[in-house]
């Protein structure tokens, strides 16, 4: 569904981290935060319907 | 005159169903016109836009606007018919939540005149021909409205004191909205007029243990009239909808298709659906489930079908 949205596939992540693995936790965030600044912003939504609210 | 109330009737991006529902409501419309003068109803009687704009501030009563805003004109009566009411209640689907035409919100301007002016198989437009705004003629400049690349439900534009939800709405809740009218016991404003609860709440079926291997569609099973659909594999958006219908398409075997929008509860309809469904694949296997969720042949309309506009992300990204 986020395709259709125009999501770009880089901004989402499915994973699991049991509660003992800090690091692990840290590391997966890190390379998250990386591939989303890649990215650049989602946009707001007004910028999302073409600058304006109306149009 | 002097007593009775002014309504007006208008019909914006929608398609004539909700004008088809006020009908609906048979010998009530008299009790409608006993109470009120109609001053704008353009299927049904002939008003010009100047009637509007001619009169003060507030001289309407209630205007019902059904529809959705995805064009200038449209922007344009919704603002005066604003102006000119006390009371606006966004009648149906596409006023309260974009309904069926913010499904354009999956595409913008260009790519929606691309499939309807050029690409359609019954389309023959060997010029390219595409709706503009304005084009010069020997005797002036003609004008038409202006088509957005976004949706709008009613209140993205403008105040709205009462929402009546459906795809259309119930004529039972139409006639009790203009009974709140006519006894002057409206609820307080911003109130959805349906249910609070869902329409599984309303629906008569039976609710096991929602377990499912394979996602169908309604014709493609031999359905169990007794058995909640969703149990059966068919998507049915009653969980997350607003009830107020009494569960008529569940009733008839078809599923819910969440045209009363989210429950109060509920922020992101779609959003709400998608994670209910996902809760009842019955598997722990990540290939099988990815096959099961490919059943889903269009998910973004599936979840979000009468609700774009008023979907958390409004729209697909643009650019």
């Amino acid at each position: 569904m986020l395709p259709q949205f125009g999501i770009e596939p880089e901004r989402f992540m499915l994973t699991w981290v049991s509660a003992n693995e800090g690091e692990k936790f840290a590391e997966v965030v890190k390379d998250l935060v990386a591939k989303v600044k890649l990215v650049g912003p989602l946009g707001k939504v007004s910028e999302r319907t073409g600058g304006e609210l109306i149009g | 005159m002097g007593d009775k109330l002014n309504f007006a009737f208008y019909w914006t991006a929608g398609c004539g169903g909700c004008e088809v529902a006020t009908l609906d409501i048979d010998e009530k419309i008299l009790d409608v016109a006993e109470l009120a003068n109609i001053v704008l109803w353009p299927i049904a009687m002939d008003f010009k836009y100047e009637d509007i704009e001619n009169m003060d501030d507030d001289n309407i009563d209630v205007s019902f606007i059904n529809g959705a805003i995805r064009n200038t004109e449209q922007r344009e009566i919704a603002e005066l018919l604003r102006e000119k009411s006390k009371v606006v209640v966004a009648f149906g689907a596409c006023a309260c939540h974009g309904g069926i035409p913010s499904l354009g919100n999956f595409h913008n301007k260009d790519e929606i005149f691309q499939e309807a002016y050029v690409d359609t198989i019954s389309t023959n437009n060997p010029d390219n021909n595409l709706p503009t705004p304005k084009t010069e003629v020997a005797e002036g400049e003609l004008t038409i409205p202006e088509f957005f690349d976004t949706v709008y439900k009613l209140d993205d534009l403008i105040e709205v004191e009462y929402y009546l939800p459906g795809c259309p709405p119930s004529t039972d809740l139409i006639i009790k909205a203009v009974e709140a009218i006519a006894n002057d016991n409206l609820p307080p404003v911003g109130s959805v007029i349906a249910s609070k609860k869902t329409v599984c709440d309303e629906c008569d079926r039976e609710k096991k243990e929602k377990k499912v291997k394979e996602f169908r569609r309604p014709y493609e099973v031999d359905v169990d009239p007794e058995l909640c659909l969703l149990e059966q594999g068919i998507i049915c958006c009653g969980s997350a909808t607003t009830g107020g219908c009494g569960a008529n398409c569940p009733t008839v075997n078809m599923p819910c298709r969440g045209c009363y929008g989210p429950t109060s509860e509920v922020a992101d309809q779609g959003a709400k659906l998608l994670s209910a469904v996902a809760s009842v694949i019955d598997s722990d296997d990540q290939e099988e489930i990815a096959k099961i969720a490919k059943d889903i042949l269009d998910p973004g309309g599936t979840f979000y079908r009468f609700g774009m506009s008023n979907s958390l992300l409004k729209r697909k990204k643009l650019g």
